[in-house]
């Protein structure tokens, strides 16, 4: 009778299609920090202003106190700023260690060896990023726009605010990548995911101290565009089609975003290599 | 032909890696020799592709090296030489993790993964977070890592590093046994000469990013030319003098005893004419074997002068 080795069996499988590799990296992204329950605890947080607001629309629209809340554009925008805190906070908890730790564990040259391209690892990471900034942002936000439509029992505020949908994914779509851009070139600057926190905490929260200082001292708002989170609210305000926030041109505010997302961009390109080449 | 290299140059700015390396390799076990810096893990990312060479090109089991890096690594398993791990993760998350990244489904990926760490020897610590490892441990699941995708060809990177001796002798068995009993064919890179000869058939010498020797170990242990002990009784300087005339090298040893390496393909009977033509007795005839690491040191040498 012939003795089976079990030790090692030759493995004769079917390999998956290679464009969706990435999504194993960010699968695997979103199931590690899902198993941490002070970060579960930091999105039940984050939700709370969706649940707050679900109730005004219940009691604007269903209890009939219109005059209560105005449900229209702004309260969509104003959730949605207000969401700002939140995933600068998500941000740093989900993004800060996603190349940092990484890089720390000489955990790229495992990656890069594997079937993936540099680019599945970048797209990976950025999905995980992605994918948590996106629960209290853009998810909420088109829950609450389904929420209002539902509510109303004629079709009038579907005619009225149909195309608040376009803003609402609009405005979402820039807090998230600019988040997540951010954290990430950040993340992948340093071995310490704290450096990265920190210094994602100096680009957004010291931003707005020092354009408050200064547009203070100076007498001026027209500094408000040193501000990352002033960029993203002016922005806000020319999708909704909102009175603006700040005296600056909203075009300022667009291209410091656009070139903070590509300076990122830039960063994590050049950051990520298999191989570390010392000149 | 599994590896197919013509003249590689590799350039980190103005410093050559890697100078017009060839490499041939027709499968089974190679070791890479080379003190540190001389190239090897260059080379080994090389082939991985992540390098772009600056010239050369080749393949690696039939595919280009320059076009066709990510088909190559789906067939090839990579173990680094230094201490990485994917962070957060328990040892069996971690190596089906190594699967699906090479383009495993999860389930057979996951099963795979207890497969391998008990052919690695990690199964009673496979659901232990991979930081809470000990050296030989990492380098085990590091092994694992690359083995859980069945790779035609592993490359495995100073894998006795940081292991006392025990595991180094385990480690080196297991790597013995997957090139011999498995069909994988293994690439080990080291500057631990008994590493090598343990493990590997062939080897390729690399020395300041050139490669300085290849072929097969036993070969390269007999060196250019056959190695004779000898000690004669008699006119000692007639006979090596009528040798030296054949082109033959004499070194005196130990108790009188004469090194004399061969001239190309002259045999013992060369000498056995000398002693009969200059009349001395021969005493003591031995054949010498090189070991690799007189190999290495002389191939150094040679490079050197």
């Amino acid at each position: 009778m012939p003795i089976h080795d079990l030790s090692y069996q030759h493995w004769a499988g079917q390999w998956t299609s290679h464009p969706y590799r990435w999504w194993v990296i960010t699968r695997q992204g979103i199931a590690l920090l899902a198993k941490k329950k002070s970060f579960l605890v930091l999105l039940f947080l984050s939700l709370i202003p969706f649940l707050v607001r679900c109730v005004i629309l219940y009691v604007a629209v269903v209890m009939g106190r219109i005059g209560f809340m105005k449900i229209d554009a702004k309260f969509f925008e104003d959730f949605l700023t207000q969401q700002l805190f939140f995933t600068f906070i998500i941000s740093i908890y989900a993004g800060a260690g996603l190349i940092a730790n990484d890089l720390k564990a000489n955990a790229l040259q495992i990656y890069l060896s594997k079937a993936i391209t540099r680019r599945d690892y970048l797209i990976g990471k950025l999905g995980v990023a992605v994918f948590f900034v996106t629960l209290p942002t853009l998810l909420p936000g088109l829950l609450l726009f389904l929420l209002a439509a539902a509510f109303h029992s004629d079709l009038e505020f579907l005619q009225q605010n149909a195309w608040v949908v376009l803003p609402i994914i609009g405005l979402s779509l820039i807090i998230i990548f600019s988040n997540a851009l951010i954290i990430l070139a950040l993340s992948s600057l340093n071995r310490s995911s704290r450096f990265a926190g920190i210094f994602f905490a100096a680009v957004i929260f010291f931003s707005q101290i020092l354009e408050s200082v200064l547009g203070a001292l100076l007498r001026t708002g027209s500094l408000a565009w040193l501000a990352v989170r002033n960029d993203i609210v002016q922005m806000g305000d020319v999708m909704f089609g909102s009175r603006l926030s700040f005296q600056v041109s909203p075009w300022v505010c667009g291209l410091l975003l656009a070139g903070l997302m590509l300076g990122s961009v830039w960063i994590i390109h050049s950051r990520v290599r298999a191989v570390e080449v010392v000149k | 032909m599994i590896i197919d290299l013509e003249n590689i140059t590799v350039e980190f700015g103005k410093q050559r890696v890697l100078d017009g390396v060839n490499v041939q390799f027709d499968g089974g076990s190679m070791g890479l020799l080379g003190p540190n810096g001389a190239g090897k893990t260059t080379l080994l990312k090389t082939l991985l592709g992540f390098i772009k060479p600056l010239s050369g090109g080749g393949s690696v089991l039939g595919m280009n090296v320059l076009s066709q890096q990510l088909a190559i690594r789906q067939k090839v398993g990579y173990m680094p030489e230094n201490d990485c791990h994917i962070p957060g993760m328990n040892a069996v998350t971690f190596v089906a993790y190594a699967g699906q990244l090479t383009g495993m489904k999860p389930t057979d990926a996951m099963r795979r993964a207890h497969e391998i760490l008990y052919y690695v020897g990690l199964g009673e610590a496979r659901y232990r977070n991979v930081e809470t490892y000990s050296t030989g441990m990492k380098q085990r699941i590091k092994l694992a890592q690359a083995l859980v995708h069945d790779p035609q060809l592993i490359f495995l990177d100073e894998p006795t590093n940081g292991l006392d001796p025990k595991g180094r002798i385990e480690m080196l068995e297991l790597v013995k046994d997957i090139s011999t009993s498995k069909g994988i064919n293994v690439i080990l890179s080291s500057h631990l000469l008994p590493d090598v000869e343990w493990v590997c058939k062939d080897a390729l010498v690399i020395h300041k990013g050139r490669r300085l020797a290849a072929g097969k170990i036993d070969d390269l242990k007999r060196g250019a030319g056959s190695v004779f002990e000898c000690r004669v009784k008699g006119d000692v300087s007639a006979f090596r003098s009528e040798l030296e005339a054949l082109g033959c090298q004499c070194l005196d040893g130990d108790d009188g005893i004469i090194r004399i390496r061969m001239k190309g393909e002259l045999s013992s009977h060369v000498l056995l004419q000398a002693a009969r033509n200059r009349k001395v007795q021969i005493r003591h005839l031995l054949p010498m074997r090189h070991s690799l690491e007189e190999v290495f040191l002389e191939v150094i040498g040679e490079q050197k002068n």
